[in-house]
């Protein structure tokens, strides 16, 4: 009987344990099918097999918190609350779920009371959470009661004083939205007390300045960042522009100057340096234009001014030169300069057209012997019906002379000139009078031509001041000579608008725009050595730390986006979960590199590849990685670029095509998805023992040897590609891989 | 029944020997010298595969077969130091891969661009003449003061960030507004690589749609060449709906990417049905 009952509990006993099992492995089939489609964004699919697995045990909470993430992906806010709920009923209660059903309220159901109620909710539980503390600001700030949020930032800051996103959204509001200047610069200045190396939010501070035209207090803060930085170039640059609006010209100069030494090729300081001569010398030529005629000739000021403008325009164009150099297609610079030129040669000119009256200046005397002709009337005659003289139309400055001697005069001439010349204005300095009998009068009409651009007109769009002003006079065989007159010429010109108030309308504008941090570089890497069951290799692990070693050192990979399997450690599951973890990670801007070596397999039935995890048995392929399933986490994973390389036999079939191509300039602002295998579908050597893959060997050397600041995907599979195939027997190939992303683009490798 | 076969094979040897390729220029960019033709090759001018060719260094030219392929005639190695190159016709010749279907139409909707990025595609984008409206739908990309698209490109060393002008809801790409930042200028009308965002400088938020190199297409230039292709297709029995679909197809597979109604409208002035 005893036995009879011992043999029933034994059959209950194996019934139970066997159901156990059962369940236990459909449970995790169930996970495991949902996270493979969880890595390759197929949510629905994902969600499906966790809600199934959620089925089977009820009460375990790994599939609620995966149906979290697969429901708010999705956008199903009823099924993303019925799982926070039974989390909550099994008392699973993390920050990170209470964030999400806050996002999931706000995203999916637009509710901010709804999200209110969770925040509040969470704030109990997690007394002083950052986290959910922040996510309480940012649904009153996206929300926009900014009064609100205010409140909430000042109580967060007095917690959490160093976080710098806090002190971001405070001085958000106070000067982006509330246009509260003061506030702001308060604000910036406590940051600036709790971060004393930051130069961001002296920059913040000295934008404000720049903005309310506080320049002295810019000028304060420009000296601070060149303390915190002296050898930023861009300071001194700031700083210079500063004194030179304040009139402090020589600092100016200096601290520009300064800003060349710390970079030689600073093209704006190299052009504000000219820029500077350049302006005092048309200072000097403007005072010519305000001088009257009578100081310009009698009190000797006119020709001393000259020679101080030609000084200063000739130390202004050697930098002119110098940032046309740098720059050929600097067009203010090649103005500058064309107008320097201009002014230049005007003043030679200017200076011998009126060499009687400084000559005579040593012998006023002689000068006030007025000559037996006089210039009684003159006007400036404009196009019909025109007040100006637009470009590529003619004027007449038309000049009566008249004869007050007794006896006829003969060869007489008008002379010319201007002050500040306008290279677009045309007109002969010289023009002869005919012979005026005594008591006549002869009229004269000067032509005057507003040329339209071209290259040698081009100078004067830089040159400012009363640019139009001509100066003439009347002069004979005698020697003698009219008083100075002068006649201001008016041009046309054209105004443009720029932005109305109500915000439906903008011209194009220059704005402060810098988008895109620099793209990061994930890498991981996969090396296996010691299989369970398959036949142990030698070089898989090293080759694999080697790589990395060479692209942390010498490439722009950082530590921190590494992530690394070897040996017991490259399971499946485990390559699944790296990739979800890289996954989460990763922007659009960002670019991958996955470099795997162990063994792989082909099957020859469904004409694939796959590689081969440190756990899998021979001939189990469902516990292989076969090539679709490792390119569709790879589809599913935006990156810039992604480069996928593989040590490994038979990886061949990872290819889309035939195509190889070859490094393009410029090509790697477009996306691209590449591969790179060891072989075809073939075997490959994994090398004598501590010498490393003959594939591994020369892809580090590659990377190694690289003397260019970069090295393209290109260039590296042809360095390797050359050198394996010379010393082993197996075909490396590097292609473009079978992935949408792929745009036709190339990764390059830049060095640190 | 053997010597039928041979008469057939030789009958289509000499026929294929007999159909000699002609080509005809449409466009001719830098100098190219037909040494066979004694000839500078020209807009409307005609060669042939065997033609010896002279280029001048990086010069090159669109041309069109007698099969009404389309083909680009360059340096065989454009990157020789050597001032002129010689070659014939047919080492030179490389044909112009069709960029398919016409791609901004699928972009545009009732209420302007919807998805801005086939709409500029990811290679080149042709504008013809000086500037181009685009309606843009609202709910994709509002444009106002507080979020609007933004051109970011390089003049010379210099990064430049332009927000692209707008009335209501019509962007305006401006190529005189965009070649000039500050102190620089840029001479050429091809913008290179420029990075297009959808940008909210109140948060700060961007999102890169997609980058580009806009090209500001010479519209007397473009009529020439398509007149000079009309006159080459006038003798083939083609509908007008198909000479239209020909040029249409030649602009895009040369010049990248445009707006379909900016193009129908070109090609409707030069192609008068």
């Amino acid at each position: 009987m005893i036995q009879k009952y011992l043999i029933t509990a034994l059959l209950i006993f194996y019934t139970l344990t066997t159901f156990g099992q059962t369940l236990n492995d459909k449970w995790l089939y169930q996970i495991d099918k949902g996270k493979e489609e969880y890595a390759i964004n197929n949510y629905s699919n994902a969600l499906t097999f966790f809600t199934k697995a959620s089925r089977l045990i009820p009460t375990d909470t790994t599939a609620y918190v995966y149906m979290l993430d697969c429901s708010y992906k999705t956008q199903q806010a009823d099924v993303f609350f019925q799982s926070f709920s039974r989390l909550l009923l099994l008392d699973y209660e993390s920050a990170r779920i209470y964030n999400l059903a806050i996002k999931t309220s706000i995203e999916v159901e637009k509710d901010y009371q709804k999200a209110v109620i969770y925040v509040e909710a969470a704030k109990q539980i997690f007394t002083k959470d950052k986290n959910i503390l922040m996510a309480d600001i940012m649904i009153y700030f996206q929300y926009g009661d900014y009064d609100a949020a205010m409140e909430k930032l000042v109580v967060y800051s007095e917690l959490f004083p160093r976080d710098k996103k806090a002190l971001d959204l405070i001085y958000k509001i106070q000067y982006v939205i509330r246009k509260d200047p003061a506030s702001a610069i308060k604000t910036l200045e406590k940051a600036q007390q709790l971060f004393p190396n930051d130069q961001e939010y002296v920059k913040k501070e000295v934008n404000i300045y720049l903005e309310t035209g506080q320049m002295d207090a810019a000028e304060e803060k420009f000296k601070k960042l060149i303390e915190l930085n002296p050898t930023d170039a861009k300071h001194y640059y700031n700083l210079s522009l500063i004194l030179y609006n304040k009139g402090d010209y020589q600092q100016s100069v200096e601290l520009a100057l300064k800003a060349i030494e710390l970079k030689p090729d600073f093209l704006e300081a190299i052009f504000n340096v000219g820029t500077f001569y350049y302006h005092r010398a048309l200072q000097y030529n403007e005072m010519l234009n305000k001088m009257t005629p009578i100081q310009y000739t009698y009190k000797g000021q006119g020709r001393d001014i000259e020679d101080t403008a030609k000084s200063l325009f000739e130390l202004a164009k050697p930098y002119f030169e110098q940032a046309i150099k740098l720059n050929t297609e600097e067009l203010g610079a090649f103005e500058n300069l064309n107008t320097i030129n201009v002014l230049l040669g005007n003043i030679e000119q200017n200076q011998v057209l009126t060499d009687p009256y400084f000559t005579d200046l040593e012998n006023e005397d002689k000068h006030k012997v007025y000559p037996d002709y006089e210039l009684v009337d003159f006007s400036f005659n404009y196009p019909d019906g025109q007040l100006n003289l637009k470009k590529g139309q003619n004027g007449n400055l038309v000049i009566s002379v008249v004869n007050i001697g007794e006896l006829s005069i003969e060869d007489a001439e008008i002379r010319l000139f201007e002050p500040f010349v306008n290279p677009m204005i045309s007109f002969d300095q010289t023009i002869n009078i005919p012979t005026i009998n005594s008591g006549d009068t002869a009229t004269i009409s000067v032509p005057f031509t507003y040329s339209l651009n071209n290259v040698s007109t081009v100078g004067i769009e830089k040159a400012e001041g009363a640019q139009n002003l001509v100066r003439f006079f009347v002069s004979g065989t005698d020697g003698k000579y009219t008083d100075l007159q002068q006649v201001d010429i008016a041009m046309g010109k054209v105004i443009l608008a720029t932005v109305d108030s109500s915000g439906t309308f903008s011209e194009t504008i220059d704005i402060d725009f810098t988008p895109a941090a620099k793209a990061v570089n994930f890498l991981l890497v996969i090396g296996i050595d010691n299989y369970i069951y398959w036949q142990p290799l030698t070089n898989a692990v090293n080759d694999t730390k080697n790589v990395k070693e060479v692209l942390i050192n010498q490439y722009e990979v950082n530590k921190e986006n590494v992530f690394e399997l070897y040996n017991e450690d490259a399971t499946k599951t485990n390559i699944i979960n790296e990739l979800i973890k890289i996954k989460r990670e990763l922007t659009n801007h960002d670019n991958l590199i996955i470099y795997y070596a162990g063994h792989g397999d082909y099957n020859t039935s469904t004409d694939e590849g796959a590689w081969i995890p440190v756990d899998a048995n021979i001939n189990s392929e469902d516990e292989y990685l076969n090539n679709t399933t490792l390119l569709s986490f790879l589809n599913s994973l935006d990156t810039k670029h992604t480069f996928l390389i593989a040590d490994a036999c038979f990886s061949g079939s990872l290819f889309v095509s035939d195509d190889e191509m070859s490094y393009k300039p410029n090509n790697d602002r477009v996306k691209s998805r590449w591969g790179f295998t060891s072989g075809n579908i073939e075997y490959v050597a994994d090398g004598e023992q501590n010498q490393g893959s003959p594939f591994a060997k020369y892809f580090v050397e590659a990377l190694t040897e690289n003397q260019r600041d970069f090295i393209a995907v290109t260039e590296l599979i042809s360095y390797v590609k050359f050198k394996v195939r010379n010393n082993a027997i197996q075909t490396p190939i590097g292609r473009p891989l079978k992935l949408e992303g792929n745009e036709g683009g190339e990764f390059l490798l830049y060095l640190r | 029944m053997k010597t039928s076969i041979l008469l057939i094979i030789l009958a289509t040897a000499f026929f294929t020997n007999a159909q000699t390729n002609k080509y005809n220029v449409i466009k001719v960019n830098g100098g190219i010298f037909n040494v066979t033709q004694s000839s500078e090759l020209s807009q409307g001018n005609s060669f042939v595969d065997e033609d010896n060719m002279n280029f001048k260094q990086n010069s090159f030219a669109y041309v069109i077969s007698n099969m009404r392929k389309k083909y680009m005639l360059r340096t065989p190695n454009i990157e020789s130091d050597d001032a002129d190159i010689f070659s014939s016709a047919n080492l030179a010749l490389s044909p112009i891969r069709s960029r398919g279907q016409l791609s901004t139409r699928g972009a545009v909707s009732e209420t302007g661009v919807k998805d801005f990025k086939t709409y500029l595609g990811i290679e080149n984008f042709s504008i013809i003449g000086n500037q181009l409206e685009i309606p843009m739908d609202e709910s994709r990309y509002p444009l106002n003061n507080e979020e609007f698209i933004v051109f970011h490109y390089d003049i010379k060393d210099a990064k430049i960030s332009k927000k692209v002008g707008f009335n209501n809801q019509v962007l305006k790409i401006e190529k005189e507004k965009l070649k000039i930042s500050n102190n620089n200028t840029l001479h050429s009308d091809t913008i290179q690589s420029v990075s297009v965002y959808k940008y909210k400088p109140l948060t700060d938020d961007y999102e890169l749609i997609t980058e580009i190199n806009l090209c500001f297409l010479d519209s007397n230039t473009l009529k020439q060449e398509l007149e000079t292709i009309l006159s080459i297709i006038k003798g083939d029995s083609m509908t007008p709906d198909d000479v239209e679909e020909y040029l249409k197809q030649y602009v895009i597979d040369i010049y990248g990417n445009m707006d379909d109604n900016q193009l129908d409208a070109f090609i409707g002035t030069v192609n008068k049905k």
